[in-house]
């Protein structure tokens, strides 16, 4: 599977997380999220109010990183063109797991106010895999931080696994992708 | 001598929780200013934690898994050498005749390994703030080598213990009012060496996404993460020991280093940021020559 | 406004002219003439800046219709110069030796209506639409919501196919009232 030597080879059933920590493990990362500091749509215009002064995000612990690199949660923030479908699903792989995805907005529930435009994507749960949808045009920030409040649920009773059903059904999702995104140029999943 | 080391391992430990305390702190009393409630002041513990437990599944060479093992090495060494408690046998750490000299050199040996890691990795936005880094370095290391240099130089010797010896007796014998102007060029340097805000142009969030530490995730970045609270802790230590005389007891030192902590805070919370070389340029006019006015008179009267 | 027409209707020949406000107007030309009164209006009226360059799909009488919009800096005044060109062999020519502006507006015009500007030798390159296979897609016969539906797909409890009706039934009686 990995045909670059930067990638290694051994698939997640090998590295298992250690049982006992499991718990204080998904406390913790439910107390410290970092969110990838990109705007897809329109809908990153709530982002900037939730993380400064009057809505402060910072309280719960989640920041605001310039990489995918070092980043656990992509928020994408209202209607997806198919150009930009490409660079994200891009910065999606390069976030190391675990890593959480939340829909902000109805464009990605189902089309939106956009739903016949033959450049946006309707269902973004064909392309990613989606923990948490948060409904609204645009949502307040008041909504989102309700929505993070959602996903750190999630995380600590254990449920937030959309990375290991991408990983799962990667087949399915790959041709889903293909399907629409034509000049396909992409490395191969890095586990 | 086996008692030196378990209590030298102890004390890196404690200084490694007071770093991360002390940065969670930070942050807190940042949000205050701003106006805001902040995160938990244990924030940094949960980080390090959660970037820990990561998986990671990149890796570009040897020098990157060692960089990161540099940067906490650099910290954990710096911290062994600088005494805590002034002729203490269980808490002054290694530190032996000359050793100012070779704190001066292993300072810098942190940031260089984090240098050679980053610029390995390949990342353009790397090796732009690998360039500013090291720029920065050449520019704050002249007033602090100035300090140091006068200070040992007034007191004819080169071991922190005989500084500290030096300063005994009282408030109005510590180097901070005794040679006032080393001290201001010491303490302005000190705020170039922990990137606070005039001087934040290597870590710029804003402009090349976080700098040298662009490309490590998970492990790495944990890793980075501690060796740079620890390393943090070391200089305060530096600082307490140069310039407020050192400290005769646990409690001191932890007063000391938190009067030390509070400076740069309170001046990165209203400053903008320099460019770099406006802020090369700054470091190597004003601090020099407020230093120079007490090197050349400690010069005139001691020789 | 006035005595601009009749200056320039002492020089060329106009099909339509409409004087809509007190400074703007609108002239209607033949395609063969259109050059030559651009340049006219640019060197001798001032008309220095195009501010745009569209174009409408009057699919009924078989016509793309292209617009210039010019703006005249010293007497602020508006002017819009209107074609017709044939709709099934749509090709024209460039005006970028006179505006060199309308590069880009002519790249927009090519990719969304499938203009073909001759002269113009950046306008097949991608303006908005990365890998586009379909017919140019702002043309009136192009589909969008059947587009969508086929190749985004929808959720199983819904069903779009008609929406256009249901949403229209809804503004005829808005507008009864």
């Amino acid at each position: 599977m990995a045909d670059n030597k930067h990638f290694l080879n051994d698939k997640p059933e090998k590295l298992t997380y250690a049982r006992v920590w499991e718990k204080f493990d998904n406390w913790a990362r439910a107390n410290s999220l970092w969110v990838v500091a990109y705007g897809t749509g329109c809908g990153s215009i709530e982002i900037p109010p939730m993380v400064t002064s009057r809505f402060d995000a910072e309280r719960f612990g989640v920041n605001m990183v310039g990489t995918p690199r070092q980043a656990d949660v992509l928020i994408i923030s209202g209607y997806l063109a198919v150009k930009t479908l490409k660079r994200v699903i891009r910065v999606y792989e390069q976030m190391q797991s675990p890593k959480y995805v939340v829909a902000l907005g109805a464009c990605p529930i189902n089309g939106g106010m956009y739903f016949d435009s033959y450049n946006t994507i309707n269902l973004l749960d064909k392309y990613l895999p989606v923990d948490v949808w948060l409904t609204g045009c645009m949502p307040r920030p008041e909504a989102i931080l309700s929505a993070f409040a959602d996903l750190m649920k999630r995380i600590k009773e254990g449920r937030a696994d959309g990375w290991k059903k991408y990983i799962d059904n990667l087949g399915e999702y790959r041709k889903n992708q293909e399907k629409i995104i034509k000049n396909w140029k992409m490395p191969n999943y890095n586990w | 001598m086996f008692n030196k080391i378990l209590f030298a391992l102890i004390a890196a430990i404690v200084a490694l929780a007071y770093g991360l305390f002390l940065g969670g702190l930070s942050r807190k009393i940042m949000a205050r200013l701003h106006g805001r409630k902040g995160p938990t002041v244990f924030q940094n513990f949960i980080d390090v934690w959660k970037l820990f437990r990561k998986r990671t599944a990149i890796s570009h060479g040897v020098m990157f898994y060692l960089a990161p093992t540099f940067r906490f090495l650099g910290g954990v060494g710096t911290f062994l050498l600088v005494p805590i408690v002034f002729d203490s046998p269980y808490l002054s750490n290694f530190s032996f005749g000359g050793d100012l000299i070779v704190l001066i050199y292993f300072m810098v040996f942190g940031c260089l390994g984090m240098a050679l890691g980053a610029s390995e990795s390949g990342h353009p936005h790397s090796a732009i703030a690998v360039t500013r880094g090291l720029s920065q370095m050449a520019g704050y290391e002249l007033p602090f080598l100035i300090a140091v240099i006068g200070i040992a130089f007034a007191n004819h010797t080169i071991t922190f213990q005989g500084i500290i010896q030096a300063q005994q007796g009282g408030i109005l014998h510590w180097n901070l009012f005794q040679y006032p102007f080393l001290s201001i060029a010491a303490l302005i340097s000190m705020l170039g060496m922990y990137m606070s805000y005039p001087f934040a142009v290597v870590m710029a969030p804003q402009e090349i996404a976080v700098g040298p530490p662009t490309e490590f995730s998970s492990e790495f970045l944990s890793f980075m993460f501690s060796g740079r609270s620890i390393f943090a802790v070391a200089k305060y230590l530096v600082f307490m020991n140069l310039l407020l005389g050192g400290a005769t007891n646990l409690l001191e030192a932890f007063i000391k280093t938190f009067i030390l902590f509070l400076w740069p805070l309170f001046i990165t919370g209203v400053f903008p940021r320099f460019r770099l070389e406006q802020s090369v340029r700054f470091f190597w006019t004003y601090p020099v020559l407020i230093g120079l006015i007490d090197f050349i008179g400690i010069f005139i009267t001691r020789s | 406004m006035k005595e601009l027409l009749d200056r320039i209707k002492k020089s060329f020949k106009i099909v339509n002219e409409e004087i809509k406000r007190e400074n703007f107007l609108i002239i209607e030309v033949e395609q063969g003439d259109l050059k030559q009164i651009l340049v006219h209006l640019k060197y001798n009226e001032n008309f220095k800046h195009l501010a745009l360059l569209s174009c409408v799909d009057w699919i009924e009488d078989k016509k793309f219709q292209l617009t210039y919009i010019l703006w005249n800096y010293k007497t602020k005044e508006n002017l819009i110069v209107k074609t017709y060109i044939n709709r099934e062999k749509s090709d024209h020519f460039t005006v970028m030796d006179i505006f060199p502006q309308a590069e880009i507006y002519e790249r927009e015009v090519r990719e969304m209506y499938g203009v073909n500007f001759e002269g113009n030798s950046t306008q097949h390159l991608d303006f908005a639409l990365e890998d586009w296979d379909d017919i140019p897609p702002m043309r009136r016969d192009f589909d969008t919501l059947k587009y969508s539906l086929e190749n985004y797909g929808e959720r199983e409890e819904y069903d779009r196919t008609n929406i256009r009706d249901i949403i229209s039934e809804f503004t005829d009686e808005w507008r009864k009232k």
